[in-house]
């Protein structure tokens, strides 16, 4: 297996991540440099989460598949699995990030916020009380963000290393 | 959302969500135990909701909402299934991210576990029946699965607490926040469940056309490429 692709992925993404949490202002070494809606900095959070937690996924995924298959196979007979990329695949990914980039096109300015605060905020609107205060944990900002961040990171390893599994049984297999 | 959803109602929905996601856990021990090889499958399937259900992603009206992820489920395991999952993933958001709420569950439970996994399995059904190509049924099923979603609560939160008067101008003023928000989202989740369904296509084959989801030659599948 090739190594490379995941040791980019392993220092790039937490040096971009450093960077933006840097730029936002929640670490005491700068100030906030930029400022973006609440809900796309959750996004970005998640989002670096995710990725993250997919690519470990993944690694561990298909090492974990290729080793087995290793002990199957002596290694003459070990052939490289199909190098051709999905177009398929690939014009799906980029319809999904086009549908989700573009809003921010529409609007630069746009507020974004979530309809998970707009509803309630229309019922109170209303004259409605909430008649029970939340008894579960409340979290602060960045607690928030960051649990945010654990659900798409346990979500995306779960996903990544499904995906590296198979991807690395094919990737190994005895013809 | 917590203590927005009037007392009478959050336990009438609790009480209607409840056996559904009984027949769901009994549906989850009858396929764990006649395909026990479907288990990574399911931790996918709980994975993909865990992933879409925190994501806040924007739409095009300058707002944003979380797509739900149950409708993939729904069509690979059923809807009784993805209820549990949902489930898991609502109980996970409410006492940790304090997002939801556990007295609105049952009321989340029924919109994003039920209600919306049983539009994407109806239409998965009857895309079948017809012989749709099957990834053009998945698309419909889960856009569909996730705007029925939102529609849903608009329509709980009608019901409940009438802030345009009537039920039905409720109904259109919770629509414009939920609903319209999420028709870009819809489409997000489709094509994002597409990908993964065209994966496990390929490469699950054999474990999915065991479980009746597919028929290896109807749709035309590509060779199995996992033996």
């Amino acid at each position: 297996m090739k190594y490379w692709p995941y040791l980019v992925l392993a220092a790039a993404l937490p040096t971009l991540f450093l960077i933006y949490v840097i730029s936002l202002g929640y670490t005491p070494w700068a100030g906030a440099v930029i400022s973006l809606p609440n809900e796309t900095e959750i996004l970005l959070f998640t989002v670096f989460a995710g990725l993250g937690a997919a690519t470990m996924g993944h690694f561990f995924g298909y090492r974990r598949a290729e080793r087995a298959k290793r002990n199957n196979a002596s290694k003459l007979e070990q052939k490289q699995g199909q190098k051709t990329i999905n177009v398929k695949y690939v014009a799906l990914i980029l319809a999904v990030l086009a549908l989700f980039i573009v809003p921010f096109l529409i609007n630069p300015n746009g507020e974004f916020g979530g309809t998970d605060g707009q509803g309630p905020e229309a019922i109170e609107e209303g004259g409605y009380e909430p008649w029970i205060d939340p008894v579960a944990y409340q979290p602060d900002d960045l607690g928030e963000r960051l649990l945010f961040s654990l659900q798409v990171g346990i979500g995306g390893a779960i996903l990544g290393f499904f995906i590296g599994h198979e991807r690395g049984k094919v990737a190994y297999k005895r013809d | 959302m917590e203590g927005y959803l009037p007392i009478e109602w959050a336990i009438a929905w609790t009480i209607i969500a409840f056996p559904i996601v009984a027949y769901g856990v009994y549906r989850l021990s009858k396929i764990t135990k006649e395909h026990p090889e479907a288990k990574p499958l399911l931790a996918l399937m709980g994975a993909f909701i865990f992933i879409l259900s925190a994501l806040k992603l924007p739409s095009v009206f300058a707002s944003s909402s979380h797509p739900t992820g149950s409708g993939l489920a729904a069509v690979i395991f059923g809807p009784g299934v993805a209820s549990v999952l949902s489930m898991i993933v609502l109980v996970f958001q409410a006492l940790l991210l304090a997002h939801g709420g556990l007295t609105t569950l049952g009321a989340n439970t029924l919109s994003m576990g039920i209600i919306g996994p049983a539009i994407a399995f109806g239409v998965w059904i009857i895309g079948g029946k017809a012989r749709l190509p099957s990834s053009a049924v998945v698309f419909v099923a889960v856009a569909l699965s996730d705007f029925g979603t939102y529609v849903v609560t608009a329509a709980q939160l009608a019901f409940a607490v009438p802030i345009a008067g009537t039920v039905f101008d409720s109904f259109i003023a919770f629509g414009a926040i939920y609903a319209v928000t999420q028709i870009p989202l819809a489409i997000g989740e489709a094509l994002l469940a597409v990908l993964l369904f065209d994966f496990l296509v390929k490469y699950k084959g054999k474990l999915l056309s065991s479980m009746k989801v597919i028929k290896l030659p109807s749709l035309g599948m590509e060779k199995e490429v996992n033996p």
